[in-house]
């Protein structure tokens, strides 16, 4: 699917980046490898790879340093790769511009998934889209029509500017405050309850359980995600 | 030191000492504790007897009732430290009569050997309590053996009191006394006309008597002479002289005097029983509640505080206390719950004096420090956890029976240490225990495995290798549990969980808890249940939802792989109810209570968990504010319900517009 796609590995655990080199290369990656914040940064800017996996824990500075490093100059899709598993790290992460955030102990197949989410948004820039599916939700981003299964469901404003971002960013953790910002503007970041409500009244008009969701997921202490249903997102 | 036979003080027919086989064993030995340094000597030896025996020891001490100087209090104290230390069960009888309360003692701890010391002679005693101590023992003693031992010409019973310092009466008595012959003389010269002499002695024996009730024995003796020599000069014909013309006045003035003696003698050893009494009843109540304090506290520092907010309530007094380290000498600084502050390097010297020596030390020692501070060793049966000192000159410490009790104050305050310690050893090894045994179940799972992996045998195997691989893969997500809950644990004790709460949608937690155990929960039945009208709530929703993921995961765990689980939430008014249900075997009625203990696992239930689960889930609840009980079903299975104050916010998204 992606071709020699270029990744680049960030971790100083010899042993984390020969696995990852073993399994993506056998899916079709290709891999450069650092193994410190430095030499992360000097490969970010020489090499152009396509989507970087980064470690926090760096033995030279802090992974969230080199994020900001690289977000400097560049839009890179970066996925943080960490045993740090504190709801308020993860929160300074995305907010600090990574694109998305995974946990050691981590599964093979997971980090494959969310590579592919990235290099998707890197791909297909959202505005020349019409429309977008996501197992029984398709959304018509032209006419503004929302459809669950075959039913057309009539969103308020606010909703559908909510629904509009996690089109927009599918598949990625949207931290409360980045919604917050994008659908209420910068002055009511902070009052998420309003958020809440927003997220339960999405889940009832699209979800086909509202009570156990599986596209609008809750990341605890972070914040939601659009989950991608298999085989059926596209544009 | 060898113990002498009184074969021949023995009463005829009492069994005699087989000196073959001297001691009897199996029964606890019993010595008398006093207040001399002879008694030292006494409870070591004892001890070294005991030791050989391989029998319990009892050090008995008896009060009598009878004031004793301050200096015989602290060498007695000092003394039941030691026996204490020794090892020795302390008690502590009453009475007047030592030898009688001695082997009462004896007769109840079914003690069949006293070991007592050969004491200075002392008539006076002998004849008013019929024969000397160790004879009374001897000659009373029925089946009891008794040992006695040669001391240094000193007395190791309660000696006789002598009639100064505190134990005498104030001056003031005196004065009363002899104001009150006066006063009462003055009255009755004015009514001589109506009475007759006789009816005046009389009148003196009944203010006697009433004296008596308020007096020491001194005043009354004092007031018994005083009255007779009055009514004899002012009443007693012939008037103005102290010469008794008639035999029959002499005889009255004579009966007068010893009855005036006797009744009260008698009626101010009443008095002082009962100030005992009541004394002792003061006594246990503030040491109930001592010990009721001190067993509510879960800390060292907790018990430390308790012990001193006690002491300083009860003494008026400031308070020192130095902990003793891990390196087995005591802290430099001094605890922080601390009333007083240490205001010379002197006083740290004392109270490393007190701990190394194990005694009292300081303000009222003749020893070397020049500090106002008393320092009392934290003194318990198998330990010196450190020393406390009462600032003397604040308070009210000065009669002894006050320091008495301020000695049981401190020992009952290291025996609270001493528990508190013994709990943090025992609870440290089965963390210890535990942890090793639950990490290396998984690492031998991961080991055998890769081994069989890379074994020839398997090599064409496939299906061998997938079924390897899954293994290793359980056990590492096991291992990645583990540390987990111990991270959680660490945080819980650690008191490092921080609430930080937000507004939250229970829809929203539910959801998240059963995402993250979605592999866990793949075969299962798993109903939502949330009211429609459900309003916001403001809580911590990362905690809350680790707390539901620890029940939902118990669950899982203990039930079978088709049983169903029910996730349920309500409010009743402020406090937000959740309730987790599973269609499993329930919990054994006696298990009910433990649960929620570290380390508890159900008896016979299979390998995997750590027992910290559920105690997890405690805490958070309660870090939270909450409260968690659990039960079973009527129906059969678990049920656990969770409480949690919390703020509600009812948002309607036209609210929101």
């Amino acid at each position: 699917v992606t071709g020699q796609t270029k990744i680049l590995i960030v971790d100083d655990e010899l042993s984390i980046r020969r696995i990852l080199r073993l399994t993506l290369e056998s899916n079709g990656f290709a891999i450069r490898e650092a193994g410190n914040g430095k030499d992360g940064i000097y490969a970010a800017a020489s090499e152009h790879p396509e989507v970087i996996v980064l470690d926090l824990g760096l033995p030279d500075m802090d992974g969230l340093d080199v994020l900001r490093k690289i977000r400097e100059w560049s839009t890179v899709p970066i996925i943080i790769l960490s045993v740090r598993n504190e709801e308020k790290e993860k929160v300074a992460a995305l907010e600090a511009g990574a694109d998305d955030y995974m946990t050691k102990p981590f599964g093979v197949n997971e980090l494959i998934a969310r590579l592919h989410v990235a290099l998707r948004h890197k791909r297909s820039p959202q505005e020349e889209d019409q429309t977008f599916a996501n197992g029984n939700l398709s959304v018509d981003l032209v006419n503004r029509i929302v459809k669950n299964g075959d039913a057309a469901v009539k969103l308020t404003a606010t909703e559908y500017a909510v629904l509009l971002e996690f089109v927009r960013h599918a598949g990625k953790v949207l931290t409360h405050r980045h919604l917050m910002k994008e659908v209420w503007g910068p002055y009511r970041e902070d009052e998420t309850q309003y958020l809440r409500v927003y997220m339960a009244q999405l889940r009832k008009k699209l979800e086909i359980n509202p009570a156990q969701p599986r596209i609008f997921l809750t990341e605890s202490g972070v914040g939601y995600r659009m989950a991608l249903i298999d085989d059926t997102v596209g544009i | 030191m060898v113990p002498q036979s009184e074969d021949s003080h023995r009463s005829p027919g009492y069994p005699n000492i087989r000196q073959d086989d001297p001691w009897k064993t199996n029964l606890p030995l019993m010595v008398a504790v006093g207040p001399g340094p002879y008694s030292e000597q006494l409870i070591r030896w004892t001890r070294r007897i005991a030791a050989t025996m391989e029998a319990p020891w009892l050090a008995v001490h008896v009060q009598t009732g009878r004031p004793a100087l301050l200096d015989d209090e602290t060498s007695l104290m000092k003394n039941i430290l030691i026996a204490q230390e020794l090892g020795a069960t302390l008690i502590t009888a009453t009475g007047d009569d030592i030898a009688r309360a001695l082997l009462q003692v004896a007769r109840q701890h079914h003690v069949n050997q006293i070991v007592v010391g050969k004491s200075r002679a002392n008539p006076v005693y002998d004849l008013l309590h019929g024969g000397s101590l160790v004879g009374r023992l001897l000659r009373e003693s029925g089946d009891i053996d008794i040992y006695v031992i040669q001391g240094d010409s000193e007395i190791i019973m309660s000696r006789r009191p002598r009639r100064c310092g505190i134990g005498a009466s104030p001056i003031r008595h005196y004065l009363v006394s002899v104001c009150a012959i006066i006063i009462a003389a003055i009255g009755c010269a004015l009514s001589e006309k109506i009475l007759d002499y006789r009816a005046i002695g009389m009148c003196f024996l009944f203010l006697i008597s009433l004296l008596s009730l308020f007096v020491g024995r001194g005043p009354v003796l004092v007031a018994a002479l005083f009255s007779a020599a009055i009514w004899n000069f002012l009443f007693i014909p012939p008037l103005f002289t102290l010469s008794i013309s008639n035999p029959t006045d002499l005889f009255l003035v004579m009966l007068y005097f010893i009855v005036a003696l006797v009744a009260g003698t008698l009626t101010s050893r009443i008095r002082a029983r009962d100030l005992d009494v009541r004394r002792r009843e003061r006594h246990s109540a503030v040491l109930s509640a001592l010990v009721n304090d001190l067993s509510s506290a879960d800390s060292v520092d907790a018990v430390i505080a308790a012990g001193i907010a006690n002491i300083d309530t009860l003494f008026e007094s400031k308070s020192i206390c130095f902990l003793a380290g891990a390196d087995g000498r005591i802290a430099t600084v001094p605890h922080p719950a601390g009333t007083a502050i240490p205001d010379s390097p002197e006083e740290w010297r004392a109270a490393e004096n007190a701990f190394k020596n194990r005694v009292p030390s300081g303000a009222s020692e003749a020893g070397p420090f020049a500090v106002k501070t008393t320092y009392y060793p934290l003194l318990s049966h198998t330990m010196c956890s450190g020393v406390i000192g009462v600032v003397r000159t604040s308070g009210r410490i000065g009669s002894p029976e006050n320091v008495r009790l301020l000695c049981m104050f401190v020992y009952q305050i290291a025996l609270a240490l001493e528990r508190i310690q013994l709990r943090a050893e025992r609870l440290n090894k089965i963390l210890l225990n535990s942890i090793s045994h639950e990490l290396r179940t998984p690492l031998a799972t991961i080991t055998s495995a890769t081994s069989a992996l890379v074994n020839q045998g398997t090599a064409d195997k496939p299906k061998v290798h997938a079924q390897l691989i899954g293994d290793i893969s359980a056990a590492a997500i096991r291992l990645n549990r583990l540390v987990d809950n111990f991270l959680d644990m660490t945080r819980l004790e650690s008191g490092g969980v921080k609430i930080s709460k937000e507004w939250c949608d229970v829809a929203d937690l539910f959801q998240g808890v059963l995402h993250n155990l979605d592999a866990e929960l793949r075969d299962r039945p798993v109903t939502v249940d949330i009211p429609a009208d459900m309003p916001l709530v403001k809580l911590d929703s990362v905690l809350i939802e680790q707390a539901l993921a620890n029940i939902v995961l118990n669950a899982v765990f203990y039930t079978p792989e088709h049983a169903g689980i029910r996730l349920r939430a309500g409010c009743e008014g402020e406090v937000l109810v959740f309730t987790i249900e599973d269609e499993g075997p329930g919990f054994p009625p006696e298990s009910i209570g433990r649960i929620f203990d570290k380390f508890y696992r159900l008896p016979g239930t299979k390998a995997g968990g750590t027992g910290l689960g559920l105690s997890i889930v405690k805490g958070f609840v309660e870090a939270h504010g909450g409260a968690i009980e659990a039960g079973n079903r009527d129906a059969g299975g678990a049920r656990f319900i969770i409480r949690l104050p919390v703020t509600q916010k009812k948002l309607t998204p036209e609210e929101v517009q």
